[in-house]
């Protein structure tokens, strides 16, 4: 897949910020380093997608889809951050 | 009517949303509030009339804001007034007068309300005369440069003076 469009990459940055402000989560980051970190996120992601890949073990590699295996990633980095990681 | 007088107060019991690009509704440890986005401009809107005593010489608006989530950085405020004068001011279609901007900066904790000060000339009011039923509309004006701060914006309460 490639990188995030523009558009999307601001979308991303807005959801971040509406969850942040859901929560009333102090965060000290102004509006566009929240998009900074969206954007160097994406570029990681898309940098390291082949290397997470391959870390996968063969069958889910095999038998999920691209997009299956991003909302995977989703769920465990929710995971993590819920329980404090 | 002095300068500095009282000529309204609003708390977000009183805000008005439109029907699209409307700051949402919020409650903070009992406080009303209205969340302003930080992506997308929004608004409310609040009604009175202009006191008796109004001597036209224009109004100075506190507004006065928390920051959902951030410690630092800046928001953009906007106030249009529309005068809504009776026989005059057809309601079926917005008639603000020329917006007045002005910037604050967010508490370093995110639970304390700072204030955000806008005046708006006696012209750019409409020159209503005292009595005069009004619409104000505050505004969050995220897409400009100049508002930085990262999360929602929340208003909490309004005081509009004579200047």
């Amino acid at each position: 897949m490639a990188l995030l469009s523009d558009p999307d990459r601001a979308a991303a940055a807005a959801e971040l910020m509406q969850l942040l402000s859901l929560d009333r989560e102090p965060c000290d980051a102004l509006k566009a380093e929240i998009r900074a970190f969206i954007d160097a996120t994406d570029t990681w992601q898309d940098q390291n997608a082949a290397s997470y890949n391959s870390a996968l073990p063969v069958g889910p590699r095999t038998k999920m889809t691209a997009a299956q295996k991003s909302r995977g990633f989703e769920v465990v980095s929710k995971k993590r951050y819920q329980k404090g990681a | 009517m002095a300068s500095g007088n009282t000529m309204a107060r609003f708390s977000m019991l009183q805000a008005l949303a439109p029907a699209s690009g409307g700051a949402t509704p919020d409650e903070r440890n009992g406080h009303r509030v209205r969340d302003f986005d930080a992506a997308a401009d929004e608004i409310c809107f609040f009604e009175d009339n202009l006191p008796s005593t109004y001597g036209g010489g224009g109004v100075t608006i506190d507004t006065y804001w928390m920051a959902s989530t951030a410690t630092s950085g800046d928001i953009k405020v906007g106030a249009a007034y529309e005068e809504n004068d009776p026989n005059n001011v057809d309601l079926d279609a917005d008639s603000f007068g020329t917006e007045s901007t002005a910037t604050g900066t967010a508490n370093a904790t995110c639970g304390k309300v700072w204030k955000v000060t806008l005046t708006i000339t006696h012209a750019n009011m409409g020159s209503p005369a005292a009595g005069d039923p009004f619409r104000l509309r505050i505004k969050r004006v995220a897409s400009d440069g100049a508002d930085t701060m990262s999360g929602d914006a929340e208003l909490h309460n309004v005081h509009v003076k004579e200047t």
